[in-house]
């Protein structure tokens, strides 16, 4: 497979599959690992990058996770690709595009390892809906393999030793992207966010956006890596969630009996705006794929959630630009982005 | 919207971050956007951040000097970028670490799971008392006190082993 393939596939972590997917988009966790004695990335000295990607390389090419998968040298993307690995989820925007780091991406996109961003290894394993516990299974899995076969740095105090001392321990990072539409109408959201941070969590809006986070996506993960087991993160974000899913629930029904002529409003206006619309900025078709998502959970809209999960996703600025096959400029980008809303809701899945 | 920026070109870059509570703001045209360097924005630097909670007072300028024979890399260099330079860094600078540790995640000691071979170590480990000890000390603290109950049962129980 071939990185251009991803384009018109759908990731797993997209199908709305797992529990509680109506509300929580995906999990994932990640662990940063690194090899025993050798420099991490940033102080490394390129020889020796390239001979940690040696030596990481045929392990990970033999691992049958990766059997099907796809493997992306960096030093060869150009910064489109790389923006789409971004809106992927499998890169981080500050993964260099320089010799001696690679991506390695498993079938349906479940995993994924960055070589030599912060730390030598970074291990991804994504998931649709709330399934922190089975990619905590499927992580830890593949890392005591790979420790197997490559030793990593470890310490009986201090854990796996990371470049940057706040991912000491675990080297875990779990997190969550719920949609919470119902707490951000309703305003409830401005309590229930400092409360989480209260308890050590770790809120940021999703797709970088704004003070109301557009689109009311919101990734939630652990703070502290560091005394804290895996398993005792695991259980407590899962749980959190759990109860965060119940506020959100409540909102919506709140929502409902107070507001629903004007809930009902707002979705039909948004699929309005979807179906006709010439230029489509990219904030504005997030907000409104929101809108039409929350109608479809509320039933007030019948269309399919996977158009929807679809659309989040080809709308972005790399996606479309993957699409039409060439680089555009902003403007040709929201006209471009409105016709593919158009003609996707249009062939529609809308029963 | 005009760019934030050059204040000439239309803003198509928007980004806002919330992180806790706290909102910036940046409408940027994308060719500034690309000359500040970013695709998705990284508005604020966590390892700047890190820099500032290691305390100058705290080290002595002879400690600032200190270097890891394995890397070459400085505690200084460690307080201006807030990386370390390879994982023999947290021996060679573990006195200015453990304090900071406990700064960035309240806790210095490792309960997470061991790798492999080394999973024997952390069984004999958990039956430390002392670390024990640490632990129900910071469930109190958290008010968890399911947790501090658990725990001072196991306490008693190698106690009484013993």
């Amino acid at each position: 497979m071939e990185l251009d393939d991803l384009v018109t596939k759908t990731s797993n972590w997209l199908k709305n599959k797992g529990p509680k997917s109506k509300l929580v988009l995906s999990s994932r966790i990640r662990l940063a690992r690194n090899l025993e004695n050798l420099s991490f990335p940033h102080w490394a000295k390129k020889k020796d990058l390239l001979k940690i990607a040696q030596r990481i390389r045929p392990v990970l090419k033999k691992d049958s996770h990766f059997k099907n998968g796809i493997l992306v040298e960096m030093e060869n993307l150009n910064s489109l690709d790389r923006d789409f690995l971004v809106e992927r989820h499998l890169i981080s925007p500050e993964y260099e595009r320089k010799e001696g780091r690679f991506l390695i991406i498993g079938e349906g996109e479940v995993i994924s390892i960055m070589v030599n961003e912060e730390d030598h290894l970074r291990i991804q394993v994504l998931e649709s809906g709330l399934q922190l516990r089975d990619c905590w299974l499927l992580i830890n899995q593949l890392d005591e393999a790979l420790n197997e076969a490559i030793g990593f740095a470890f310490d009986a105090d201090w854990g796996y030793l990371t470049a940057c001392p706040t991912n000491l321990g675990t080297g875990m990072r779990a997190s969550v992207m719920v949609h919470l539409p119902g707490l951000a109408i309703t305003r409830e959201i401005h309590k229930v966010l400092p409360a989480l941070t209260k308890l050590g969590i770790v809120v940021r809006g999703f797709y970088g956006e704004g003070s109301e986070a557009k689109g009311n996506a919101f990734q939630i993960s652990n703070g502290a890596t560091l005394g804290k087991g895996e398993e005792e993160i695991v259980a407590h974000m899962e749980s959190l969630m759990t109860q965060l899913i119940g506020y959100e629930e409540t909102a919506r029904k709140n929502l409902l009996s107070r507001e629903k002529n004007s809930v009902e409003n707002k979705v039909w206006r948004a699929y309005g705006i979807l179906q006709n619309s010439r230029f489509l900025t990219s904030q504005e078709s997030i907000s409104l794929l929101s809108t039409l998502r929350l109608g479809i959970e509320l039933s007030i809209i019948n269309l399919e959630m996977d158009l929807i999960n679809e659309l989040d996703v080809l709308t972005l600025p790399a996606h479309i630009q993957k699409i039409i096959g060439k680089s555009l400029s902003p403007q040709e980008r929201d006209r471009a982005r409105a016709k593919l809303v158009r003609d996707r809701l249009k062939r529609g899945k809308n029963v | 919207m005009l760019c934030d920026e050059c204040g000439k070109r239309e803003a198509t870059f928007h980004y806002t971050e919330i992180i806790n509570g706290v909102t910036t703001e940046l409408h940027l045209c994308e060719l500034c956007a690309k000359k500040r360097g970013f695709t998705l924005p990284a508005a604020f630097s966590l390892p700047d951040l890190l820099g500032g909670l290691v305390e100058p007072e705290q080290i002595s300028p002879l400690e600032t000097e200190l270097i890891c024979k394995n890397c070459g890399f400085t505690y200084s260099n460690f307080k201006n970028i807030g990386l370390l330079g390879c994982s023999q860094c947290y021996s060679s600078f573990h006195k200015m670490l453990e304090p900071l540790l406990k700064k960035i995640h309240g806790t210095s000691k490792h309960v997470g799971k061991f790798p492999g071979r080394r999973k024997k170590e952390k069984r004999e480990k958990s039956s430390d008392v002392q670390l024990l000890r640490e632990k129900l000390k910071d469930a109190v603290a958290r008010e968890e006190f399911e947790t501090a109950a658990k725990l001072r049962d196991k306490i008693k129980e190698i106690e009484k082993a013993k």
